[in-house]
């Protein structure tokens, strides 16, 4: 498993035990894969930096248990690209397109928990992209939601909606 | 299958903007429905007849920018009897009542009198944006009240109005040191232009960026 997530990694050192790297954090993902980054990096992500401080910086060994090795790489590159100032619309482009709608919604929810504000609002807009113009099932489908209104409570809100909140008139075409 | 906590699907549906995928947002489940009517910004209304203010209001306690919309499109061709309605002094009266942080409001094919402008100009603190399209029943008074009174006033659109003009000194009205107008459009207006009014309010509004 490490090896493979080193492969895609490449800038990456991954490993257990590595004695002469103590100035490195290592962050533990919730499939117990260590993943060693610099500091500037935990300083990214608010929820890890917080913990470092918290202990004065004795601990630099963090367990991420909400966060999977698949995802966490994902998450260590755009950080790396934050603070080189590099993140571009086509670094973010190309970032985007090799995630899947569940890598998306996992990448989310990692960079919620760790607090990353910038990963948070991009996640966010391409979520928002994904759901446009789709219907109301799609986006059930799409988060995994049961409908909780009754049959008879959906239609009163879709009637609502369709006569008030929504534009009939030729020249509405642009309101909607 | 993940889990999103409401605190955190609030943050994807501040990026949800268009009126219809806020709509479908907001028949996802019930707490998604509670939560987009408490998120919701923009809300456009497209028959003023289909909802009182107060509904809105509760359903949207937090919007900043009504678009609202009174006669049918067939009004254009004079097919709609003189006294149909339309009138939007209600709106404002009871917005005001309720105090909600109107920002921008859109009318269309609406009745809109000085009283209503006057109403207006003195209910909102932060008001940055009117826009009139095809609306009547009003004259310059009522603007030179949103221009004398809306501090923040960036946009003052009007498009294809009746309007009565009483000799463009509302143009005069305007704040006197500096306006926050960026974009100002009066070309329906029919009367002549006081056209060293319009040079001292150019010259007093620093961000003006469109003049018609």
């Amino acid at each position: 498993m490490a090896e493979e997530v080193s492969s895609q990694m490449n800038s990456l050192s991954i490993s257990e035990t590595n004695p002469s790297s103590s100035a490195t954090i290592s962050l533990v993902s919730g499939d117990d894969i260590v993943f060693k980054v610099e500091p500037t990096i935990a300083k990214e992500m608010e929820t890890v930096q917080s913990f470092i401080d918290e202990t004065d910086g004795k601990i630099t060994t963090i367990p991420l248990p909400n966060i999977s090795s698949h995802d966490l790489p994902y998450v260590i590159e755009y950080c790396e690209k934050s603070i080189a100032g590099k993140i571009t619309k086509e670094f973010e482009a190309e970032f985007v397109k090799k995630l899947n709608n569940e890598e998306v919604k996992e990448l989310f929810l990692a960079a919620n928990y760790l607090n990353i504000k910038k990963l948070l609002d991009f996640l966010s807009q391409v979520i928002a992209d994904r759901i446009a113009n789709k219907s109301v099932e799609y986006v059930r489908r799409y988060f995994g939601i049961e409908n909780d209104f009754t049959p008879e409570e959906e239609a009163k809100l879709r009637e609502e909606l369709a006569w008030t909140f929504t534009g009939v008139d030729p020249d509405d075409e642009d309101e909607n | 299958m993940n889990y999103f906590p409401d605190e955190v699907i609030e943050h994807v549906f501040d990026y949800v903007v268009s009126h219809s995928d806020r709509n479908s947002l907001s028949l996802v489940c019930k707490s998604w429905y509670r939560i987009e009517g408490f998120t919701r910004k923009r809300v456009f209304i497209g028959n003023c007849y289909s909802i009182s203010p107060e509904r809105l209001v509760e359903r949207f306690p937090d919007f900043k920018s009504l678009t609202l919309k009174g006669k049918p499109h067939f009004a254009d061709f004079s097919l709609v009897p003189h006294g149909w309605g339309g009138f939007v002094y209600p709106w404002i009266e009871a917005l005001a009542k309720s105090r909600v942080g109107l920002e921008e409001l859109r009318l269309k094919r609406m009745v809109v009198s000085d009283e209503s402008l006057e109403l207006l100009s003195r209910s909102f603190m932060n008001f940055k944006s009117l826009v009139l399209v095809s609306c009547e029943g009003f004259t310059t008074d009522g603007l030179a009240a949103v221009a004398a009174n809306c501090r923040s006033l960036r946009e003052l659109d009007l498009q294809e109005n009746e309007v009565e003009d009483h000799k463009g000194q509302w143009l005069s009205c305007f704040p006197e040191n500096c306006t926050s107008l960026v974009a100002l459009n009066f070309a329906c207006l029919k009367g002549e232009i006081n056209v060293g009014a319009l040079e001292r309010l150019v010259a007093r509004s620093p961000n003006l960026k469109s003049l018609r």
